[in-house]
C-alpha cells in the first residue's frame, strides 16, 4: 500500500468539491447513494468500512471506480456519487437546524450570488448555506461565515478544507449583532439567521461595500422578528425591501387505476395483484422511487408524497442599499 | 473591471420606487424614459452612479442612502410629535411602550363624505397638481400639498391616513432606480410584465434549477430551454468566465435570448456561452453554415460575395470573424457532448417534449451527471420520470413551490391578499451506471 498517498491526504486541499476528475481518489469526498432518504458523505480513505443499511464498504472497493458506479455492498447496492451543495446539504452531519436546498436556493437568487461576490454570513450553524454560497462565488469570491460557537466554525473550517473551499471562506467567531462583521466596507451582500436581527442590520450596513452598495437577506422562523427588522432595514437606508415565504411540496409517481363501472362491480376497489407488481412495490417502498408498471390499464400520475410536509420553515426578507455617492 | 456608471448603449433596470413595473431598457441618446407616468431623458443618467434618482423636471438628480436615512429619520420625527400631540388632546398617558406604533383614533369619516366623489374632497385641482409639477416640485411636497387640500384626511384614523399618504406617494413619486440588469431583477421584470412567455419561471424555482443542477464555475453544462435566454443567462453567470454553458437553439443564430443580451456581460464571461443549432444536434455533426430562415440580411451569401469581390469591407471582415468565432464554439461544444465532458443537463420547457431532448443529450453525459427538467406541465414531467428511471437515473424528485408575498407593517403583518402565483414543477435526477458498465 503506498503510503505516500495516505499522507498527503490529510495535508492536501484537495478540490473535491469543484473538481470533475472521472475516477474516484483516496482523500476525495464521495456521496454515498443508499435510498432516497438516506445518503452518506465520507471522504475516502483506504482501510475504512462504511456502514449503512445495506451492510458495510470497504473503501479499497471504492477507490479507483468511476463516479456513478454502482457498487455491491455486503447486503445491497449503492451508487457513488460526485458531491455537490445539494447532496452535501442532505447528507452533511447535523449540529444544528439547517436551511435545506429550497430555502438556500432562493437565497443565492436574492444575494445576488456569482463568481467574484464578497459575502458575509451569520450564523454558521452545520454549513448548509455556507457550502452552497462557497460554491456559488468560487473561485475569486469569499465567504466571511460568523458564528458564537467556536466548535462550529471550527468544525466547518475543517469541511472546507476537505472540499477545498477553505482558500475562499473565512469561518469567524464572533457575535455580529454586538460586535459587527469581521469586514467592513467591502462586501457585496449579507445573510442573517439570527435570534434578533434587528440588532445585526446596522452592522451588516457597516459591513457592505459604500461604493458597490449589495443585498441583504435576514432568515426568521417568526413574524415578529420580520417586523422588527423591517423597521431596522428601513431606519439604515435599505430599500426595495420585501418579504417572501416559500413553501415547497414534493410528489411522487404512482400508477393510476383507473376502473369502469363494471371493473368496480367486479373487484371492488382492490388492485389486481401479479405476482410482478407485488414484488415491484416492495422495491419501491425501499428506494423512495416508484415506477409505473408495464400494464396498460395503469398510467403514470402523480401524487403529493409524503403526505406530512414542511409548510413554513421562515420568512426570507430581502433589501438592497445603495452605493453612498457624493451629492453632484 | 465593474464600471460604476451608466453609459450610453447599455441595457438597464428602471424601476419606480415601490413601483409595480421593472422595465429592462437600452438607454441611447436622445431618449425619453418613461416608466408609470414619469418621463426623463436617458441623456441625463449617463455619466452618473447606478443607483436611486429623484426626477425633478426631467432632469436625474442621484440619492444617496445617507440623504434617504435623514429623511426617514425626518419622517418618524414628524410622526411622533403627531402621534404625542394626539395623545394629549384625547388625554391618553402616553404609554412608552406604544411609541413605535401609532395609536389609532377611533374617529370614523362620517357617511357623507364617503359619498362625495374624491376630486369634490380635495381641494387641489388637477391642472394645479400638473402646474406644480412642471415646476419641479418634488414628490413629497406635493404629497404634503394634497394632504392639505384633502377634506377627508383629519377625520381619517390614522391607518387610514397613513395609507392615503402611501398611496398619493406612489402615485406622485418621482423615485426612480436605475440600476444594472441582475438575473434576480430580470426574472421578476419578465415574469411581472409576461409570464406565458418565460413558461412561468419564476426566480425562485430559477434557483432551485441552478442549485439541484449544481451549477457553479467551470462547470460544462448543456441547457435547452424556451424561456428568453433566462436559465442560459443565470448559467453563462453562475460559471464565471470558466465552463460552458451549451446552449441548444433553433436556426442559424441562438435567437430570443433577451435575458442573455441584457446582462451587458463582458467578453470574458461571455465566452463560455457556446450555442449548438438543433440542426447539428439531430444530424450528429457539424453542418456547414446555412442561413435559409433570414434572406437578404447580414451575413447571407458572404462566401459568394467573397469570391466575386477580392476586397472584403470591414463590415463583411466583421460578419466572417464573428461566424468562424461561433462554428468554432459550436465544434467545441459539440466535442465537449460527444466526448462525455458535460456534467449536467437543463431542460426549461414551454412546447418541447423533454423526452425527445433526453434522448439526444442523456446518454452521452457523463456519469453521476444531474438532470433538471423544468415546466408547467406536471404531466410532461411525469412521463419524463418514468423515462429516467428506465435510463438509471436516481434521486428522482419532482416539486414546486409556493412563493408568496408579505405586507409587513407593524400590527398590519400577513400576506398580499391576492397576488402572481403561477409557476411550473421541477424534476431533478442524477445519472448513474449500470450495473454492468459500474466495474
Amino acid at each position: 500500500m503506498p503510503v505516500q498517498q495516505a499522507i498527503s491526504v490529510d495535508e492536501k486541499d484537495t478540490a473535491s468539491f469543484l473538481k470533475y476528475d472521472d475516477r474516484i481518489q483516496e482523500g476525495d469526498t464521495v456521496i454515498v447513494y443508499v435510498t432516497y432518504g438516506q445518503t452518506l458523505s465520507i471522504i475516502v480513505k483506504r482501510g475504512q468500512t462504511c456502514m449503512m443499511k445495506y451492510g458495510a464498504l470497504r473503501h479499497e472497493f471504492i477507490i479507483g471506480k468511476r463516479y456513478g458506479c454502482r457498487l455491491s455492498a455486503t447486503a445491497g447496492y449503492v451508487y457513488i456519487l460526485r458531491p455537490s451543495s445539494e447532496l452535501w446539504t442532505r447528507s452533511l452531519p447535523r449540529r444544528t437546524q439547517i436551511l435545506y436546498t429550497a430555502d438556500c436556493a432562493v437565497i443565492l437568487q436574492l444575494l445576488d450570488c456569482k463568481p467574484g461576490s464578497v459575502i458575509c454570513e451569520s450564523g454558521t450553524g452545520s454549513g448548509s448555506l455556507s457550502h452552497a454560497i462557497a460554491m456559488s462565488i468560487a473561485p475569486n469570491g469569499h465567504l466571511y461565515t460568523h458564528d458564537i460557537d467556536e466548535t462550529r466554525t471550527k468544525k466547518v473550517e475543517q469541511e472546507f478544507r476537505e472540499h477545498g473551499l477553505s482558500e475562499i471562506t473565512t469561518p469567524v467567531v464572533q457575535n455580529v449583532c454586538t460586535d459587527g462583521f469581521f469586514v467592513t466596507n467591502s462586501c457585496d451582500g449579507v445573510f442573517l439567521d439570527v435570534p434578533a436581527p434587528w440588532e445585526a442590520i446596522k452592522h451588516a450596513a457597516n459591513a457592505i461595500s459604500r461604493s458597490r452598495g449589495g443585498r441583504l437577506v435576514s432568515f426568521s422562523p417568526c413574524i415578529e422578528q420580520v417586523q422588527r427588522a423591517c423597521l431596522a432595514m428601513r431606519k439604515c437606508g435599505f430599500i426595495q425591501i420585501e418579504t417572501i415565504e416559500v413553501v415547497p411540496t414534493t410528489y411522487k409517481i404512482v400508477s393510476q387505476h383507473r376502473q369502469t363501472l363494471a371493473d368496480f362491480e367486479e373487484a371492488g376497489d382492490a388492485y389486481p395483484k401479479t405476482e410482478d407488481s407485488r414484488r415491484k412495490r416492495k422495491l419501491d417502498a425501499e428506494n423512495g422511487e416508484s415506477l409505473s408498471c408495464q400494464a396498460p390499464i395503469r398510467k403514470g400520475t402523480s401524487i403529493v408524497f409524503p403526505y406530512q410536509q414542511p409548510t413554513h420553515t421562515g420568512y426570507l426578507t430581502h433589501a438592497t442599499l445603495m452605493p453612498e455617492t457624493p451629492d453632484l | 473591471m465593474d464600471q460604476k456608471v451608466i453609459e450610453n448603449g447599455e441595457y438597464l433596470i428602471v424601476q419606480k420606487v415601490d413601483g409595480e413595473q421593472i422595465r429592462v431598457m437600452r438607454f441611447t441618446p436622445k431618449q425619453k424614459i418613461l416608466i408609470e407616468k414619469l418621463k426623463f431623458d436617458a441623456d441625463n443618467a449617463f455619466g452618473k452612479p447606478y443607483g436611486l434618482f429623484e426626477i425633478v423636471g426631467g432632469d436625474c438628480i442621484p440619492m444617496t442612502a445617507q440623504k434617504l436615512r435623514d429623511e426617514i429619520e425626518e419622517q418618524d420625527a414628524a410622526l411622533s410629535v403627531m402621534s404625542k400631540k394626539e395623545d394629549l388632546t384625547t388625554g391618553d398617558s402616553v404609554d412608552s411602550s406604544c411609541e413605535e406604533k401609532p395609536s389609532e383614533r377611533v374617529v370614523i369619516a362620517p357617511s357623507a363624505l364617503k359619498l362625495e366623489p374624491e376630486q369634490k374632497r380635495q381641494k387641489l385641482v388637477q391642472d394645479e397638481v400638473l402646474e406644480m409639477k412642471k415646476q419641479g416640485t418634488t414628490g413629497n411636497e406635493l404629497v404634503a400639498k394634497l394632504v392639505e387640500g384633502s377634506a377627508s384626511f383629519n377625520t381619517r384614523t390614522t391607518y387610514s391616513q397613513s395609507k392615503y399618504i402611501k398611496r398619493k406617494s406612489k402615485k406622485h413619486s418621482d423615485r426612480v432606480l436605475i440600476l444594472r440588469p441582475t438575473i434576480r431583477l430580470l426574472a421578476k421584470s419578465y415574469y411581472m410584465k409576461d409570464p406565458d412567455r418565460i413558461a412561468m419561471l419564476r426566480n425562485d424555482q430559477l434557483g432551485l434549477i441552478l442549485q439541484m443542477a449544481g451549477i457553479h464555475h467551470s462547470k460544462n453544462v448543456i441547457v435547452f430551454e424556451q424561456n428568453l435566454g433566462l436559465i442560459t443567462s443565470a448559467i453563462i453567470e453562475r460559471l464565471g468566465g470558466k465552463g460552458a454553458c451549451i446552449h441548444i437553439h433553433r436556426g442559424a443564430i441562438a435567437q430570443s435570448i433577451p435575458c442573455v443580451h441584457s446582462m451587458n456581460y463582458d467578453e470574458q464571461t461571455l465566452s463560455t456561452f457556446l450555442p449548438v443549432r438543433i440542426g447539428c444536434v439531430l444530424a450528429g455533426k457539424q453542418l456547414p453554415y446555412d442561413n435559409q430562415r433570414k434572406n437578404g440580411t447580414d451575413e447571407e451569401d458572404l462566401d459568394v460575395r467573397a469570391a466575386d469581390v477580392k476586397e472584403l469591407t470591414a463590415e463583411e471582415e466583421e460578419a466572417l470573424v464573428r461566424r468562424n468565432d461561433r462554428l468554432a464554439k459550436e465544434k467545441l461544444a459539440m466535442d465537449l457532448i460527444e466526448n462525455g465532458q458535460t456534467h449536467s443537463l437543463i431542460i426549461g420547457s414551454r412546447t418541447i417534449d423533454p423526452i425527445n431532448v433526453l434522448e439526444q443529450f442523456y446518454h452521452k453525459l457523463a456519469p453521476a451527471s444531474t438532470i433538471v427538467i423544468y415546466s408547467p406541465h406536471l404531466n410532461v414531467l411525469v412521463e419524463s420520470y418514468e423515462w429516467l428511471v428506465k435510463n438509471y437515473a436516481i434521486n428522482l424528485n419532482i416539486t414546486n413551490q409556493m412563493c408568496r408575498v408579505l405586507q409587513v407593517l407593524p400590527d398590519r403583518t400577513h400576506p398580499l391578499m391576492s397576488q402572481h402565483i403561477a409557476g411550473g414543477h421541477i424534476l431533478s435526477a442524477i445519472k448513474v451506471l449500470s450495473a454492468e458498465n459500474s466495474s
